[in-house]
């Protein structure tokens, strides 16, 4: 009971120190009684053990210390060893803001000596004879920074604890993840450092830039800053770190210098490695330096160097591995990379390379490639570690991914002796899949395969070309009108050639559709046969591909378009299944004409392949084609007419789009809720994985035309392939029984830098230089939820207005989509003509049918938004590249427009805009603009190159230089302003009567290009993502 | 896209080949002279990194017929200029600075358009530039007189205020300038430090080269000018090409590029 009343107490604060940069007192106050010689010498040991750290919290002397270096002051909050550390910061943070407000940001010596007594009075408040006074804290939380709350960017360091648990370096934070079930714990290390290295013993060694952690159990343990950027470190009793500058320094756990060997190669190293306290650097200068000797052979600078056993493994600028031998100083070239590679690792015989062509690719030893893992978007892997054969991989794209190493020869078959060759005494015709391998040859022959070759029976009348097809376990086999189903035989009519047989299972009932020249019969069979329907074929539509449901047929030709009937079986006459009957003894129903075409949805190329899917009223059609893209569309009765031609009644949205190979795509197969589509590039017949974003399984098998395939599982452990080679079927069956964790360990972000981001009804769409509209819903963390792909280069703009979502970029793409949040669909339904493709569109804005964009071709257009995008106006009054509008209602609807000369101009629209003045605001481009009604009258903040901040108001310009770089992120409201720029420093302001300084927070996103705020939250994007609150 | 997709997309690119220069930055070098008048009253200059050696090509334009000496430095060989001495060393190496300082006595103008390859990790490019500037710097510290000009690239990134406030304690005026050629979404600019008044107990070495300086919460922002007239082409906007366009080649392509050998194996 007393050690639950201890924990409660609010006499918790020991002492409370400021010193400043030189270490001398400025200020003190004990709330426990201590000797003053006691106390000189605790604050000056407490002062020489933090001077140096970066850290903000030590235990010292049992007590719990935490501090903050506040320009050249040091604050100190001290509390017993069991005081909640949080409570301390919190006191922290409060008479830092407390005295920041009274000294009007002026925290500093020279204004805290001035104001003594003021500040003494601030420190009475907060702590009241050791008891902290949470009101306070509260009270004064409105003028803390913003607190972070997710950030996702990529991710540059990787490091397995064990075979369960992984690190990652994902900006400044440390993430400890568990790769089955994704449990993650998050650690900040540090204040401004990206994390590049991680090493990890029983203590974990975290290294940045020019900083390095020491962890114990996810603990910061020990923290500091050195002199130099950290290139590479060995930590023991002591850490030895090599520099950037080629110095090899040796130093405590504290940080301090021990000694210093100055390398006699004198130049600057992008990577190199410390093996036993020497040194391998990799220089600028495209040499590794090893003591005296040198080896030389790489054309570009060195990005990684490792040590193993004698030998040296580098890479280079220069797009290759290589692998040196020390002693002799022999090398292996590894060729293969299509960009620059990052790092090489050893791992047993292996040795596994990422790159900036977003691949991680597997070598043994003598520079042979043996793998391709492709998964990252459409540049660079940063990361890369590897442990029982698990490989993970951190991309640019902010995403984790795991690799089996231990099956790539079982997910790779490059050799022979991996397939099975079926000997038959005759030349096979076709095969499918139903339990077993169904097979017929050219004599009529019938073959089940299954561990074995087994002969069921022999039909004279299937000699020559027969085809089988396989639905789930029925085989169907046709030959010149003749079909064979179950030991039954019937002939439909002799004239006319049969083109393809497609078939269904409906219940006991299998339904087939029989395509031919001039009509598709679809018949019904059970124990008797019934002829349910005629689709009349569309006019130059050749059905290569067709699948029903039930109640729609959608077929795809074989020059690339798509064509759907509206069918539902009606009973006809049943026959008993007779052999050799003709089509006359049929009631022929009247044909079916199609309900909707669309033409050219695979270019010329064949629809190979078609899976349909009911959601809801609706249905999805997800197509591939043999240009190699994969085609998502939404296919619903409606009275709307769209630009395909279709029938009156029907519409067809396209959902997504994307390119998947440059050769083939054959086959979509959905298992579980997995989606995977098979096709072939050059002689390779791969499988890709559509929902993981990654090929999964490859044959080396130059057999394009005849082949089955049966996958048996979501995560691809068991699958059979068969396919034809000089006139025999070859058979590959992959069975593995590893509980292979999920291969996404986290989702991916952008892969490129983001452009542009909003705030829309709960969740935040984004959309960058890889052209993909992303969806995060943000409560509590980032999780993407909806991504689709339909503009072909980058999103630089994007406005939103009661669900109708507006994005452009360039090539002068504008782009209107639907957006349905409750079932999260985003669905493009409009598209803006383009005039000039090497434009690009910066900016746009939207209220009511009003759409405004801004050109990089000088022009500002005006267009009327009614399920179309109608210009009404152009002009390209600015004549230079126009970066910003906003469109504003204040009776009237006005616009605002900026350019590249600094300017900004306020326009009234009409069907046209009307020009009413202009304000010279920036020295250059205008990056960042806002425009608000406050208090009855139009502001406009804006950002510029410059890094000035503006605000407009009425006729007065205000502007102040708060940031060190230019400013591409503005919010204003009433008597506030957020901005944000380059300098990766969010800046939050009090508009009184001007614009006056309030606080500034460090982002650690690099490249910012825009900022959204809703309610508490902001989201600020550029290479990567950052979620505050404030 | 055809080649002439980047000529539209970039007027700087397109003007630099019709006028003859050999890189774009020639123009960002004559803005900053148009704002600041650098080369009035100059007679010494040293151009650092010079290859392509735009810069020296501007130099040898402008300081034509003048007694005046220019020397361009560069790890890499460089295509001779008219007026202009070339020199091909190491910016880290004492020899380097010696031999600059044979041709005379001390340089009234340093001048540095020298950069890395983008590695598209931002820290990363920023504490290379940053590196390079202070190595120019170093060099500069050997042959600038006091009064002296520096002019070099910078990104401006987050930790752009660590070099300014370094750069302060060398030169009396620090200015972040932004010629109008240089792409408003580059994060490139050109600090200008001018007036070179070292303390007192600066002593340039090659041994202990200058570091950066360490994190600190204080934040020194420079004043920043855009450079050029108003009416200049704008580096972002889209031009149209006019009618008789024709696509010239570059006039000099990369020389030795890291990538080189690995093009010559794709193409076989």
């Amino acid at each position: 009971m007393v050690k639950t009343w201890c924990n409660l107490t609010l006499k918790s604060i020991k002492s409370v120190f400021i010193f400043d940069s030189e270490g001398k007192k400025l200020l003190s106050k004990y709330y426990y009684p201590i000797e003053p010689k006691d106390a000189q010498k605790l604050e000056k040991n407490l002062f020489d053990k933090t001077r140096r750290t970066n850290s903000d919290i030590i235990l010292f002397d049992n007590l719990v210390v935490v501090y903050k270096p506040v320009v050249d002051l040091f604050i100190y909050v001290v509390g017993g060893l069991d005081e909640n550390e949080i409570m301390l910061v919190g006191v922290l943070n409060c008479f830092i803001d407390a005295c920041s407000n009274l000294l009007k940001n002026q925290m500093e010596k020279r204004s805290l000596m001035d104001n003594l007594d003021t500040v003494l009075l601030v420190l009475d408040e907060t702590i009241d004879d050791g008891t902290t006074n949470i009101y306070q804290i509260l009270s004064v939380k409105k003028f803390q920074l913003m607190k972070k709350i997710d950030y996702k960017s990529q991710i540059t360091a990787l490091k397995f604890i064990n075979k369960d648990e992984l690190l990652v370096g994902s900006g400044p934070f440390l993430l400890k993840i568990n790769i089955h079930t994704h449990e993650t714990k998050q650690l900040k290390i540090f204040e401004m450092a990206r994390i590049l290295k991680i090493k990890h013993s029983k203590y974990t060694v975290v290294s940045g830039q020019k900083s390095l952690a020491i962890l114990l159990d996810f603990n910061i343990i020990h923290s500091f800053e050195i002199d130099d950027w950290i290139i590479d470190f060995e930590f023991g009793n002591e850490i030895a770190i090599l520099t950037a500058h080629n110095n090899l320094q040796i130093r405590d756990w504290n940080g301090n210098l021990i000694s210093e060997k100055k390398n006699d190669s004198r130049c600057m190293l992008y990577s190199g490695c410390v093996y036993n306290n020497s040194c391998f650097s990799g220089t600028i200068f495209n040499q590794i330096i090893w003591n005296e000797k040198a080896f030389i052979g790489h054309e570009g600078v060195l990005f990684s160097v490792e040590y193993k056993d004698g030998y040296i493994l580098s890479t280079s600028d220069d797009r290759t591995v290589r692998l040196w031998n020390v002693e002799t100083g022999d090398c292996v070239v590894f060729h293969g990379h299509l960009g620059r590679v990052w790092k090489a690792i050893f791992y047993n015989e292996y040795v596994v390379s990422i790159s900036e062509d977003a691949s991680c690719r597997v070598w043994n030893r003598k520079g042979d490639l043996l793998t391709v893992w492709e998964g990252h978007g459409s540049r660079n892997v940063w990361s890369v570690d590897v442990i029982d054969g698990i490989v993970a991989t951190g991309g640019g794209d902010g995403g984790i991914r795991l690799w089996n190493l231990e099956e790539l020869k079982q997910n790779r078959i490059d050799d022979d002796s991996q397939v099975e060759t079926i000997e038959l005494p005759n030349v096979p015709k076709s095969f499918g899949f139903t339990k077993n391998l169904e097979i017929v040859d050219e004599l009529g022959n019938f073959y089940s395969y299954k561990d074995g070759l087994k002969k069921t029976f022999t039909d004279s009348e299937f000699k020559g070309h027969s085809h089988i097809v396989t639905v789930n376990e029925n085989t169907i086999a046709f030959n010149n009108g003749l079909i064979l189903f179950q030991n039954r035989k019937f002939k439909l009519q002799t004239e006319t050639k049969i083109l393809q047989i497609f078939g269904f299972e409906f219940g006991n009932d299998l339904i087939i559709f029989v395509s031919k020249e001039k009509e598709i019969l679809c018949f019904r069979i059970n124990e008797y046969i019934e002829l349910v329907g005629v689709l009349s074929p569309a006019v130059h539509f050749q059905v290569f591909e067709m699948k029903y449901d039930g109640k729609i047929v959608v077929c795809g030709s074989k020059k690339g378009a798509l064509c759907c009937y509206e069918f539902e079986i009606q009973a006809t006459r049943k026959l008993e299944i007779q052999e050799y009957m003709q089509i006359q003894e049929f009631e022929k129903p009247a044909p079916i004409e199609p309900c909707l075409i669309a033409r050219h949805i695979h270019g010329s190329d064949a629809v190979t392949n078609i899976l349909l899917e009911r959601i809801g009223e609706k249905y999805q059609i997800s197509t591939v084609g043999r240009d190699g893209l994969f085609n998502s569309f939404l296919f619903y009765k409606s009275d709307a007419k769209t630009n395909l031609e279709l029938a009156v009644g029907y519409t067809l949205e396209t959902i997504h789009k994307t390119r998947i190979t440059k050769g083939w795509l054959e086959q979509i197969v959905k298992v579980g809720s997995t989606i995977f589509l098979a096709g072939f590039f050059n002689a390779r017949f791969f499988i890709f994985n559509q929902s993981k974003n990654c090929e999964m399984f490859s044959v080396n098998c130059n057999a394009k035309r005849i082949w089955k395939l049966k996958i048996h599982d979501e995560l691809l452990n068991h699958l059979e392939f068969a396919y034809f080679k000089h006139k025999h079927i070859n058979y590959v069956q992959k069975l593995s029984d590893t509980n292979f964790p999920d291969m996404n360990l986290v989702e991916p972000y952008h892969s490129l830098e983001t452009r542009a981001c909003k705030f829309v009804d709960g969740l935040i769409v984004s959309g960058g230089e890889d052209s993909i509209l992303t969806f995060h819903s943000y409560k509590n963390s980032l999780k993407r939820v909806l991504w689709c792909k339909k503009h072909e280069a980058s999103i630089r703009c994007l406005d939103y207005q009661n669900g109708l979502l507006f994005t452009g970029g360039s090539q002068q793409e504008l782009y209107c989509w639907k957006l349905d949040i409750q079932n999260l669909t985003c669905i493009q339904i409009a598209q803006a003509l383009k005039s000039d493709t090497e434009a690009r569109i910066m900016d746009l804005t939207v209220h009511g049918d009003c759409v405004v964009t801004a050109n990089s071709d000088a022009f500002i257009r005006l267009y009327k938004f009614n399920r179309g995008f109608d210009l009404l106006f152009e002009t390209d009054y600015h004549h230079k590249c126009v970066q910003k509008t906003r469109l504003v209602q204040h009776g009237g609807l006005y616009l605002y427009s900026a350019a590249t000369d600094g300017k900004i101009v306020k326009w009234r629209v009409t069907d046209k805009l009307e020009f009413v003045t202009e304000y010279k605001v920036h020295q250059s481009g205008v990056k960042a603009m806002d425009v608000k009604v406050i208090d009855n009258e139009i502001c406009v903040a804006s950002g510029g190159d410059d890094n000035l901040v503006s605000l407009i108001i009425g006729e007065t310009i205000y502007s102040g230089n708060y940031h060190g770089s230019s400013v591409t992120g503005i919010h204003l409201e009433k008597g506030r302003m957020i901005s944000v720029g380059i300098d990766q420093r969010l800046v939050e302001y009090k508009i009184n009567n001007g614009i006056e300084f309030v606080s500034r927070t460090f982002v650690d996103v690099a490249d910012i290009s825009d900022m959204d705020v809703s309610g508490n939250n902001i989201v600020v994007v550029g290479h990567g993502i950052q979620l505050f609150e404030q | 896209m055809g080649k002439s997709s980047k000529d539209k997309r970039d007027i700087y690119y397109r003007l630099a080949k019709e006028q003859g220069y050999r890189a774009r930055s020639a123009y960002k070098l004559l803005q900053i002279n148009q704002e600041f008048d650098l080369f009035t009253g100059v007679k010494n200059i040293v151009d650092l990194c010079a290859a392509p050696g735009s810069w020296s090509q501007v130099l040898s334009k402008e300081f034509k017929d003048k007694d005046c000496k220019i020397v361009a430095v560069d790890l890499q060989e460089m295509a001779p200029l008219e007026g202009v001495i070339c020199i091909q060393g190491d910016i880290t190496k004492e020899s380097t600075a010696n031999e600059i300082i044979k041709h005379f006595d001390k340089a009234d103008l340093v001048i540095c358009d020298g950069a890395p390859d983008v590695t598209g990790l931002h820290d990363m490019d920023e504490y290379i530039q940053a590196q390079l500037l202070l190595a120019a710097f170093n060099i500069t510290s050997h042959v600038l007189k006091r009064g002296g000009t520096f002019l070099a690239k910078i990104f401006r990134g987050k930790d752009m205020s660590l070099l300014v406030a370094q750069m302060n304690t060398f030169f009396k005026e620090v200015y972040i300038c932004k010629p109008r050629s240089s792409r408003d979404s580059s994060i490139e600019s050109f600090i200008l430090c001018r007036d070179y008044s070292p303390p007192e107990d600066y002593r340039p070495t090659f041994i202990d080269p200058l570091l950066d300086y360490k994190y600190t919460t204080e934040y020194v922002l420079a004043p920043f000018v855009a450079c050029g007239d108003i009416n200049d082409y704008d580096a972002d906007q889209t031009y149209p090409t006019e009618e008789g366009y024709k696509f010239i080649e570059p006039i000099q392509p990369p020389i030795n590029p890291p990538y080189k050998s690995f093009l010559d194996k794709r193409r076989n």
